[in-house]
């Protein structure tokens, strides 16, 4: 992974956990060591996985509108493709 | 979606490599030190949200159970044996109204969870068995919901606040509306803790 990407993948780690309504940010897998954040690149298109914990008082759709715009503003990359799970419900 | 057996101990890695005992025991000490592989898999926070309703819905008569020479703790037993079967992250369902260029979904697992604290959140009640099925239009949910009630408690009364409940939270969290609900009082405990 290049300097780049780890950075981008820290910054959204970072604010996404900073959101409202967010509770967790999960691992990609249970492996030990898994990254929360998944960034791939194909073609010049990056596309972010996420698996989260969410708060119960907070609507879902409300809150991945939220978690799309900050982790497109965290990576500097409007036309970033996102994937998230809502992995468990607080 | 298969009817698997509800009782007997769950295998070592139905959640991310600890047991249901495990987790019981970190509850114990109050989720404390922090463990790091508990805190990071959503089967585990699932299931310490259950076990934790569990002991503070049932406590007192957990503590009664445990202390009684005729032990009759099937009911216990089924509903450890749900939290562990249904913690598990299962199927995913996607939202359709989401910003372009991003896919989002919840778990079966979060959605059990859901429905889970929801009827727990009742007085007088202890979520059982959660079932739930997509209709053919995919825009409602059909749920069939076991539960084990506290003896004193209106059941009318608890059926209707389950209902309306439901009907408010889940599709909040969930693309679908609320379809049919179909719930099955399975027990009535003749001690029931005290109710606030």
């Amino acid at each position: 992974m290049t300097n780049g990407l780890a950075s981008r993948r820290a910054a959204i780690e970072l604010d996404v956990v900073s959101l409202p309504g967010v509770r967790a940010l999960y691992p990609s897998s249970p492996l030990p060591g898994a990254p929360k954040v998944v960034i791939s690149e194909h073609g010049g298109a990056a596309r972010c996985e996420l698996r989260i914990a969410v708060d119960g008082d907070v609507a879902a759709e409300d809150l991945i509108r939220e978690v799309t715009v900050a982790v497109r503003r965290a990576a500097g990359d409007d036309a970033l493709e996102l994937h998230i799970e809502l992995a468990s419900i607080d | 979606m298969t009817d698997a057996p509800v009782s007997g101990v769950p295998a070592a890695d139905d959640f991310d490599g600890h047991t249901l005992e495990e987790l019981a025991e970190y509850l114990d000490r109050g989720r404390y030190p922090v463990d790091p592989s508990i805190e990071s898999s959503p089967a585990c926070r699932i299931a310490l949200a259950g076990l934790q309703r569990l002991r503070e819905i049932a406590g007192p008569l957990l503590q009664q159970e445990a202390d009684a020479a005729a032990r009759d703790d099937r009911w216990i037993d089924e509903v450890l044996g749900r939290i562990s079967l249904e913690s598990r992250a299962g199927r995913r369902f996607p939202f359709p109204d989401v910003p372009v260029g991003t896919e989002a979904v919840v778990t079966e697992g979060a959605l059990r969870g859901l429905v889970r604290a929801i009827g727990d959140s009742i007085p007088g009640v202890l979520t059982g068995r959660v079932r739930f099925e997509p209709d053919e239009s995919g825009t409602r949910l059909d749920l069939a919901v076991d539960v084990t009630v506290f003896y004193g408690t209106s059941i009318q009364s608890a059926s209707a606040a389950f209902r309306e409940r439901i009907a408010l939270l889940l599709p909040r969290h969930a693309p679908f509306a609320v379809g049919a609900l179909d719930l099955r009082v399975r027990d009535v405990l003749e001690r029931g803790p005290e109710q606030p």
